[in-house]
Order: structure tokens, then sequence, then C-alpha cells
């Protein structure tokens, strides 16, 4: 379908076994053909503000980002904050992707506006109810019957 | 942190300190003074009474006798008594017979009343005295004395301000040294505080890194075990297959594990909020989840009188949860599992229990009952943490009550839990 071509996930996690895990999910739901992933926060906001390696981008988006929170040099929070208060990106929904249902993260990036909070692994029902809430059907439609 | 000026502890100490000296100096001295000043003019008028009766039975000879130097010589021995301004001896016939005068001018009397009797004159008492003798009248004694309010007042006054001033000084003194116990106090209770608000930040940050960090590898491990499982079932043998499973199984278990203990621990920081709770309602509720968490529903649960508590809602759903699952846990082997809840209003706590006719434990175990991780049941045949038990006693005990159970092998069990009427702690 035309929508699923301009899919596009930035994954932002530092652990390459989580981000392995996390591709793979995706892939098992049709998701993973326009998935970039990114290892910390500096990286994630390159490749949104279209610098340092990614300043040649020529795609649009990304249309969702499903952010881990604990990264070194700039972590989820930051990322979060820095993308919500920016009037041109705050329209992208935010997934935090974190280890724990500790009440400190799950608080702290709500009030910064990410858009819902997923304990991993990745819970795809979950995902795609967040991506159907922020008017991306192609995630919800693309759900594989697998899981 | 020690030392600081203007320390509110320190200061609000002094300040009471003071204020209750010299309310209580204020107070007693005004106490005093009133009664002084009304006792001052009785005293007086008896000190004067007394001083005319010696002077009229030692004058009544002179005035029998008529000899006025007698009594002028008497008289003159008020002398020694610097408050009497004057005095006269009249005669029976109203005329005066002697006087004195301390000052040596003439000193002059209102008119002779009819019965004895005392008048104040602005600064001065006067007073009369009738000279009886073998029932006759011979004459009276007036006597006039410096009666002084104002002077005296003033006396008073200087007397209490003098005490006052003395008091505080030696308040000022004494809560001196307590301020500065005080103070060896206070910094003894903010390093205490500091030690335990970076003891509770260091376990604080350590059930975090548990939570996050000891949760990555398990993650790898579950999930890498799982895509070996999706991806070459088909060439993994009956037994690599089954050792998967372990392994998955196993990530798993240790997942729970670490949840629970996060939640054990959690549970020692968190505030108790004590509200009234209907125990009836909150177990039922919590009896009912079991059933929707996948427990088979053919437990029955008998629920007999259960008082209102005063507790935290949260943490006594997890009092009821638990024994609850582990009532229905242990009595799942039976062929009718009754599982019966109720309670007891004591004088100063309500006792709540849950009784269940499973496999109930050995009571020589009982001690082991309510630690973390102790288990008194085989885990293949009843499977759990060993984490339950130990979070209903930590709730308990930091709600101020108690958990005790009994049981014999075979028989069910029966756990209690008491709680105080009024939880004032947390």
């Amino acid at each position: 379908m035309d929508e699923y071509e301009h899919v596009e996930i930035l994954l932002v996690d530092d652990s390459p076994l989580d981000a392995e895990l996390a591709i793979r999910g995706l892939k098992d739901h049709n998701l993973a053909n326009n998935v970039v992933w990114v290892k910390d926060g500096e990286q994630a906001l390159d490749y949104v503000y279209r610098r340092g390696q990614f300043a040649g981008r020529s795609s649009a988006g990304p249309r969702l980002i499903l952010l881990d929170l604990k990264m070194p040099k700039v972590d989820g929070i930051e990322v979060t904050r820095t993308i919500k208060s920016d009037p041109k990106l705050r329209h992208i929904p935010i997934v935090i992707m974190t280890s724990s249902k500790e009440e400190r993260d799950i608080s702290e990036s709500y009030s910064l506006g990410a858009n819902s909070y997923i304990v991993k692994p990745l819970d795809f029902e979950a995902l795609a109810n967040v991506a159907s809430q922020a008017g991306y059907y192609w995630l919800a439609v693309n759900r594989a019957p697998n899981g | 942190m020690s030392g600081r000026p203007g320390n509110p502890v320190r200061g609000k100490l002094l300040f009471v300190v003071l204020v209750a000296t010299s309310l209580a100096l204020v107070i007693s001295g005004a106490a005093m003074v009133i009664y002084e000043l009304r006792d001052f003019r009785q005293t007086w008028v008896d000190d004067l009474t007394a001083q005319a009766d010696v002077i009229g039975l030692a004058a009544a000879p002179a005035l029998q006798f008529e000899d006025p130097d007698v009594a002028r010589d008497y008289l003159a021995l008020l002398e020694a008594k610097p408050n009497i301004t004057g005095a006269a001896i009249y005669a029976a016939n109203g005329s005066q017979f002697a006087s004195y005068s301390a000052s040596g001018q003439e000193v002059t009397f209102p008119s002779l009343p009819d019965v004895d009797g005392h008048q104040i004159l602005e600064n001065e008492l006067v007073l009369f005295k009738r000279i009886v003798a073998d029932d006759e009248i011979l004459g009276t004694v007036a006597l006039r004395a410096n009666y002084d309010l104002t002077g005296r007042l003033l006396d008073y006054l200087g007397m209490f301000g003098v005490i006052m001033l003395l008091s505080l000084a030696g308040a000022v003194l004494v809560s001196g040294r307590l301020r500065s116990l005080n103070a060896q106090l206070e910094d003894r209770v903010a390093a205490r505080t500091a030690q335990l608000e970076a003891a509770n930040k260091e376990l604080e940050s350590f059930s975090y890194s548990v939570s996050h960090d000891l949760r990555a590898p398990l993650r790898a491990i579950n999930g890498f075990a799982n895509l070996l499982w999706e991806d070459h079932k088909d060439r993994l043998d009956e037994e690599a297959q089954r050792k998967i499973s372990i392994i998955r199984g196993q990530a798993d278990r240790m997942g729970t594990l670490i949840d629970d203990l996060l939640t054990f621990s959690r549970l020692g920081r968190k505030s108790i909020e004590p509200v009234e709770l209907d125990m009836k309602e909150l177990a039922t509720n919590a009896f009912e989840r079991l059933g929707s968490d996948g427990v088979d529903g053919k437990t029955e649960l008998r629920v007999g009188k259960l008082p209102t508590a005063n507790a935290d809602r949260n943490l006594l759903e997890q009092v009821w949860s638990n024994l609850l699952s582990n009532a229905v846990k242990f009595s799942s082997r039976k062929e009718h599992p009754v599982v019966e809840v109720g309670g007891i209003v004591g004088e100063s706590e309500n006792v709540y229990y849950v009784r269940d006719n499973g496999a109930g434990f050995d009571p020589r175990y009982q001690g082991k009952l309510f630690g973390v991780f102790q288990r008194l049941h085989d885990e293949s045949e009843y499977p759990g943490t060993g984490v339950g038990l130990a979070l209903v006693h930590r709730i308990i005990t930091r709600h101020g009550g108690r958990v005790w159970a009994d049981s014999q092998p075979g028989d069910g069990a029966t756990f209690h839990f008491s709680l105080p009427k009024d939880v004032g702690h947390g």
C-alpha cells in the first residue's frame, strides 16, 4: 500500500542486542523496511535535524520514534524534551522503550510529552495502539498475525 | 550544617525559655503584689491596734492618776516606730491628755469617733482604740501612721524588676547552655538524616539499576532463545528444544524474581496513607481478580464478618491478594477447595484471617514462613517466588500490626493479621 512506502521509524537504542530484537520484531510485523537505527540520543537529534552524518538525507520523517531512555551522551529524556519543544518536530509521535515500569521514568517521559511508554521487549499490540492513536493506521494494518 | 545563625529551632527554644520565664515571673509577681496590697492595710491596722492596746494598758494608770507626763513618756517610746508619725491619748471626756509627734510639730487628729476604728487620710492611717480597764472606758489612744501605698507599690515594682532581671539573666545563661546542647543534637539529627537520605538514595539507585541493567542481559537471553526457537526449530531435536524451553522458562522466572524483589524493596520506602477501608470489599475484589488472572474458579470463598480498617488502600490490596492467592494455590489440589475470610474486633486492634483447607505447613518451620525467598513447598508442586508472605509481613508491620499463622500439614492453614485501630505512623 501507498502509505507503507513512507513509513519511517527511527529506532534509538544503545544496545545492539535490544536493537536487533526490536528490528526483528518490526520485521515480523512487516515494518522493518524503513527502520533507521541510531545508537544514542546525539545521533537521533542529528538525524531529525539532518546534521552531522545525516546532513544529506533526503527522506522526510521520521514518522515515529522508538526511543530508549538510558543511553550514553544524550539520553532519551533529553531527546524527548528537545523534539517536543520544537514546533516543527513536536508532531512526531515518540514511544519510550525502557526496561522497567519505574515510576520516575514513566512520569518524566509523560511530563515531557512522550506519546506512550512501552516496556521492553516491544509489545507490538501496544505499539500499534499508540501509532493508530497518532493517526498512523499502517502500523495496525500491517500487524502480522503470528506475533 | 552546624552553628547556622538564625537557626529556627534554636531561636525558638530561646524565645520559649524567655517567654516562659518572664510569664511565670509576671504572674507570680502580680499575684504577690495583689495579695500584699490587700494584706498591707489589715496588717497595719492589726499592728497599730496592738500598739494602741499596749499604750493604752501602760497609760491607764497615768489616766487614772491624771499624770500626763507619765503618759507622754510612754508615747515618747514610739520613737522606736518611725512609721508612726503621731499619737495622742484622750481622756474619757474627749480632751487631749497627752500627745506625741515624731517630727516635733503638732499632730492633729480628726474628731474622736464613738467606737474603735480606723480611717485613711491621704497617705496616713489613723486609728482609734479605747482604753478600757475593769469595764470602764478611761480614754482613747489615737495613732497616726504612714500609709504610703504608692511608695510601697514602687518598692514592690523595684524589687520585682530586680528579680525579673536576675531571672532573665539566669534564663539566658541556661538557655545558652541548652542551645549549645540543642545545636549538638540538631547537628547529630542532620548528620543522621543526611546518612539516611544517602542510604535511601543509594538503595533507590540500586533498585533502579537492578531493574534496568539486570534486565538487559535477561532480555537478550530470553529474546535470542526465542529467536533460536523460531528460526531453527526445525533443525533442533527434541532434547535441544527441551533445553531451550528451560532457558526461556528460567529467564522468565528470573524476570519475575526481579520484579518481586523490587516491589518488596520499594515497599520500605513508600509512605503509608491510612484511610478507612471496607475490608469486605477489598477481600472479595482481590479474590475476584485472582479468578480473572487465570486461577480456576473451583475455589469457594466464604466471607465472614470483616471489620473496617484504617490503613493504606494500595498496600492492603496487596495483603489480601497475596494471602488469598496463597490460600487458593495451596488448596488447589483439594477436591472442594474452600477459602474463608473473617475478622474479629478487638479493643485496640482488629484481627483478620484467611483460612484454607489446603496443604498446610509443618508448624516447625513457622519462623521461616515470612522470610524473603523462603519456601516451604516444592516449587514444582506449588510455584512461586517466596516473596508474597514477606511482602504481607512487611506491609502489616509497617502499619503497626502483626502477622502469624497456624497449621498442621494436610490440614489447611490459617493466616492472621492484626491492624491497630489508629494507624498514626508510616
